[in-house]
């Protein structure tokens, strides 16, 4: 690990950097926004043994989103 | 990331109030199902379809009832946070410097997904997502213990996990994974600033080959609640040039993600190939 955390990098992510100065905007423009965070209002579950209890006491479909990953982690 | 036009503004009244909604891993797009289980012949995003079939069903398999037993057994797919354990939900995104210079967020074009159809790739909207998991001691072990200026090396086995399951060109969702032999460098420390305000920084460099390397910078802002005994707050961004199929510049932000909230318990993108996480957690060597 001493080996490991000693390697000390040219840093060179094409002339891009992220400061103290640029953080909250750099930030806030990796973060969703806008049209892009509808879905999330959706109250989705990851359990789905109680979404089939939902659906039977609530007499509704299942939605099932899925994804090769997980929909609302990495898909 | 999501496909626009599947839960915009417009549909989210529409899902919330007429279906279950669950996510899970496995498939592309999704579907419509009973609660036993029976698929609807329709998929997202025809809702109106969806329920006008689901009312042609007889009503011994609309109307509330109780399950019988072996109907609960699909979709075991979460990722169960360490009891004690603290969540990051993290953000990936392509950025690139407008006129001004300043990031903006950039197209995301996944060659692969793009194989699917035409303009596959361009109904994607938002970034990817992803979640660190840390144990109960790990984070633990992260909050300040000495006064202003105090500077340490974060421990091993959390720096290794950051930087070879998190820091990776995942915003498409095609992103190949690291292994640990890739990490080639990293250091990320911690400097207790006041009030329990903590600067995380550092940087890491990960090399598969010419056609599959990146090198990041990192900088974070973390806040010990002493009186609570708990991290309130847990923001960091990592911009890394990304080589993989082209050159990316790809920014990560990351955030606490409080237990229950949306999506927690998803599955770490990394641990698709170490689903019970032993090496996630397990990362030193």
């Amino acid at each position: 690990m001493r080996a490991f955390a000693a390697v000390l990098l040219a840093l060179s992510t094409a002339g891009q950097d992220v400061t103290p100065k640029n953080f909250d905007k750099l930030y806030a423009t990796i973060k969703p926004h806008g049209d892009e965070v509808w879905w999330s209002q959706i109250p989705w579950t990851l359990d789905g043994p109680e979404a089939r209890k939902r659906a039977a006491a609530e007499g509704k479909p299942i939605l099932v989103w899925t994804m090769s990953g997980m929909p609302l982690g990495s898909s | 990331m999501h496909f626009r036009g599947y839960f915009g503004k417009a549909q989210v009244e529409t899902v919330t109030k007429n279906f279950v909604p669950l996510a899970s891993a496995g498939g592309n797009n999704g579907w419509f199902e009973t609660a036993t289980g029976k698929k609807l012949s329709v998929g997202i995003p025809n809702y109106a379809k969806a329920l006008d079939e689901f009312q042609k069903l007889p009503e011994a398999e609309r109307k509330p009832r109780a399950l019988e037993p072996g109907a609960l057994d699909l979709f075991q797919d979460a990722f169960p946070v360490p009891e004690g354990g603290l969540a990051v939900r993290t953000y990936l995104r392509y950025v690139a410097p407008d006129a001004k210079g300043e990031l903006q967020p950039a197209h995301q074009v996944c060659a692969a997904e793009e194989k699917r159809g035409p303009g596959y790739a361009a109904q994607q909207s938002g970034p990817n997502r992803d979640f660190l998991y840390l144990t109960e001691a790990e984070w633990k072990a992260l909050a300040p213990r000495g006064a202003k200026g105090e500077r340490r090396t974060v421990p091993e086995a959390v720096a290794k996990r950051i930087f070879v399951c998190h820091l990776y060109d995942g915003v498409t969702g095609c992103g190949p994974f690291w292994s640990r032999e890739h990490l080639k460098a990293g250091e990320l420390t911690l400097t207790v600033d006041e009030g329990g305000r903590m600067r995380l920084e550092g940087s890491a460099k990960q090399f598969a080959g010419e056609a599959h390397k990146a090198d990041w910078k990192i900088l974070g802002y973390l806040h010990f609640d002493a009186r609570k005994g708990a991290f309130d707050r847990f923001d960091f961004v990592a911009l890394g040039e990304s080589v993989h199929n082209g050159k990316h510049l790809v920014g990560i932000a990351g955030e606490l993600a409080p237990a229950g909230s949306l999506g927690v318990g998803s599955t770490p993108y990394w641990c698709r190939n170490d689903p019970q996480g032993k090496v996630y957690f397990g990362m030193k060597e």
